[in-house]
């Protein structure tokens, strides 16, 4: 019998030293509480949590394969209705599994309403498999199948926006979260489990082994990607944003010149027209969301 | 009770009766009369059942998983291209010991495009560690689901299992069924109530990975639940007879084999036809006997092997082909043969749906008298 | 390797470096002061990094 008088996510797994996934994992357990069921996709944090004979969740969990984590929680929730149960459950996928393989998945189990809360925890490419990029590699990332050379920038496309898709299907709450606001993501949690129907979290959690940073920094650029509105923390209720996190912004460069995976924006030359395409990025951001705090003096 | 239905009909009815509290399951051609049947009870009310309308096969396998895992009893149904799409779900259901029953309405591969019978589907997932049982008629359609369920959740099994029958032949063809009553079906098949599952009163989890320290391992004991089942399956083959009076014990049945010369080894409604062409040949006087194989998973070697040892000849129809090599029925009869010196000769036949009748049956015999075989049967040449 | 060592005359008693530890090693001692369990602690260093009151300091571990 699992002592859940602790974390329910237990110490001793394997993840990376300053990993951004396994602090996702431990936040949201604890938002959830012991009368949960985790489904997880393959990745990282299935592989670090779960490995034969150990396991580092304290509630009932299950992996069935990569891209079916919704379609397994779709067969649970029918399950826990016939029993008469009240377990909640949570799917606990990374950005492959969601974005990529799994959309097909997703799409049903979000059209069909089921009750569950769906985490994202993105850390922008196949981490698992060795730092490939997927649908939420974010423009200009050199990853190792959209590398930087000689005639590439790196990754050519933008962050599918998963949250809008989800909202499209009719989820009524959607939200975007990180791990560097660790009280925030707890609330989004808390209200995503209390609220019925199929409600999706994604949780922005940086990986200092893809990204290339030091482990103490996890939480300094999770706050940088915010800060220069690259990452958009916010709420939508039935498909309308209700909630965002404003900022004073900071440029784009403070984020990209923290990580290795946006090192030949800067060396051995700099790209200008890159950097500034990646900051217009932001500034759409911004002007969607209205993320910008307006500082006094600019409103006089 | 005597009822005149559809196969498909009779299958929706036994697993109604089974009680399954989810079922997932997709359309294709030709399971659709199940599950548009069993849609129907839960739209009425006379199947206390979640019905999830996936959008696809993986989907449908996939939401059984959860729903298993949760502890409920699950059902689905497919064929042919839906039951590839499950390929890689097969393979984690097995491997999580997760005792789903599954109709197989039978049906050709493509491409190119078939929507008729033959049995490459279910037969291409041999090794998947899923149980076979394969349907003469549509009362064995019927029946072999009440079976199917109180095998694979029988603790020391634990394994899912698929009930095949041929598409079209008997999914879509009005037999006389006997159906048996919720209050018989309750009898023979107890509630499903799993040791280990999904619970926050209990937390354990479900399909970890294994490195190369404990896979083995598991490998071995999915296999020997696999074998150790066939005492089983005799077990609930004899209750079901006991109780209902057609008895299931057998793994594979003779009809007119004790004195054949001739052996025929078949699977599914093709054995309706032979023992037909049996008879007319039995009157022609030629000594030729059935070996119907009704569980192809787990295979039963010593059973084969005892049941044809008296024989002069094997003649194997297989409505399948293991391309490059043999049709799998016969590659592994030969394999229960082997020390035994008969001669053993596979004809693929009846694939895509071609029509089997007793001519061909007769025709098959004749080549296996003059020790020609190994070969696909009845080649139109001017197709080639 | 590196692990952290509290001083706890500068602590707060916030329980951030508790709250993000990413393998949850940090527990509260009975005055509510931080301690980590040195078998799991990987030495990342970001319990360090995010006290607001730098009471955590990276110190080489010593065979």
């Amino acid at each position: 019998m699992a002592d859940t008088t602790c974390d329910l996510f237990d110490c001793g797994h394997r993840a990376c030293g300053g990993c951004g996934a396994a602090l996702a994992a431990r936040l949201v357990t604890q938002a959830a509480g012991t009368d949960t069921i985790v489904v997880s996709a393959t990745g990282c944090m299935e592989v670090f949590s779960t490995p034969y004979p150990e396991t580092a969740w304290k509630v009932p969990w299950i992996h069935s394969l990569f891209e079916n984590a919704s379609a397994v929680a779709s067969g649970i929730d029918a399950a826990l209705k016939k029993q008469g149960r009240k377990e909640k459950i949570v799917i606990m996928a990374g950005d492959g599994a969601t974005f990529d393989i799994g959309m097909v998945c997703i799409s049903g189990a979000f059209e069909r309403g089921h009750d569950f809360t769906y985490i994202c925890y993105d850390n922008e490419a196949y981490m698992n498999t060795g730092i490939q990029r997927s649908g939420a590699t974010p423009y200009d990332a050199s990853t190792t199948t959209s590398p930087a050379g000689k005639c590439s920038f790196g990754n050519k496309r933008p962050k599918k926006d998963m949250p809008q898709i989800l909202a499209a299907h009719g989820a009524p709450y959607v939200a975007t979260a990180s791990i560097a606001y660790t009280a925030d993501l707890m609330q989004k949690v808390e209200k995503a489990i209390n609220t019925k129907g199929p409600c999706y979290i994604q949780v922005h959690a940086p990986c200092c082994t893809g990204w290339g940073f030091e482990g103490n920094q996890t939480l300094a650029v999770a706050k940088l990607a915010i800060e220069t509105g690259l990452w958009v923390n916010y709420e939508m209720v039935d498909g309308k944003v209700v909630k965002v996190k404003k900022v004073v912004r900071k440029p784009v460069e403070d984020y990209l010149k923290t990580q290795k995976r946006f090192r030949h924006l800067f060396k051995p030359t700099r790209q200008d027209a890159e950097i500034a395409a990646i900051q217009a990025m932001a500034d759409r951001n911004a002007e969607k969301y209205g993320i910008d705090i307006k500082l006094k003096k600019e409103k006089e | 009770m005597l009822q005149m239905i559809e196969g498909s009909i009779g299958v929706a009815g036994a697993v109604k009766l089974c009680r399954p509290q989810v079922i997932a399951a997709y359309p294709i051609t030709p399971q659709t009369h199940i599950v548009e049947a069993l849609a129907d009870y839960v739209a009425n009310c006379e199947l206390d059942a979640e019905y999830i309308t996936v959008e696809n096969e993986f989907s449908a396998l996939s939401a059984c998983i959860g729903a298993s895992a949760a502890g409920s009893r699950t059902y689905s149904a497919t064929t042919s291209q839906g039951l590839a799409l499950m390929f890689e779900v097969c393979f984690n259901v097995a491997g999580m010991r997760l005792p789903i029953v599954m109709s197989i309405a039978n049906r050709a591969l493509g491409a190119p495009l078939s929507i008729w019978n033959d049995q490459q589907d279910s037969i291409s997932l041999r090794d998947s560690g899923w149980l076979q049982f394969y349907a003469e008629d549509n009362q064995e359609a019927t029946d072999l689901h009440y079976i199917a369920y109180r095998v694979a959740e029988e603790s020391s099994v634990l394994l899912p299992a698929f009930v095949c029958f041929d598409g079209f032949i008997l999914s879509h063809t009005y037999e006389p069924i006997d159906t048996l009553t919720q209050e018989d079906v309750d009898r023979y098949l107890p509630k499903f109530d799993p040791k280990e599952r999904l619970d926050a009163a209990d937390p354990i989890s479900f399909g970890m990975y294994a490195t190369p320290e404990y896979y083995h391992e598991f490998r071995y004991d999915m296999d020997r639940a696999l074998k150790e089942s066939k005492a089983v399956i005799s077990a609930a083959g004899k209750e079901f007879g006991r109780m209902f009076g057609r008895d299931y014990s057998a793994m594979v049945e003779g009809y007119r084999l004790e004195d054949a010369d001739t052996a025929i080894v078949a699977m599914g409604s093709i054995c309706g036809t032979t023992k037909d062409a049996i008879d007319e040949m039995r009157d022609e006087g030629k000594k030729v006997g059935l070996l119907k194989v009704r569980v192809f998973r787990p295979f039963p070697t010593d059973d084969i092997a005892k049941a044809l040892a008296h024989v002069k000849r094997v003649a194997v129809l297989d409505k399948n082909i293991s391309l490059g090599a043999k049709g799998a029925l016969a590659l592994e009869v030969k394999d229960a043969l082997y020390s035994s010196g008969i001669p053993v000769k596979d004809y693929i036949i009846g694939l895509g749906g071609r029509d089997v009748r007793k001519k061909d049956i007769k025709a098959v015999v004749e080549l296996s008298e003059k020790g020609l075989g190994d070969i696909f049967y009845g080649l139109r040449k001017e197709v080639l | 390797m590196f692990k952290p060592v509290f001083d706890n005359e500068k602590c707060s008693k916030c329980g951030t470096c508790r709250t993000i530890c990413p393998e949850g090693c940090i527990s509260e001692n009975a005055e509510e002061f931080f301690v980590p369990d040195y078998t799991y602690c990987k030495g990342c260093g970001l319990c360090a990094e995010e006290c607001p009151k730098e009471a955590i300091g990276m110190k080489q571990e010593e065979k």
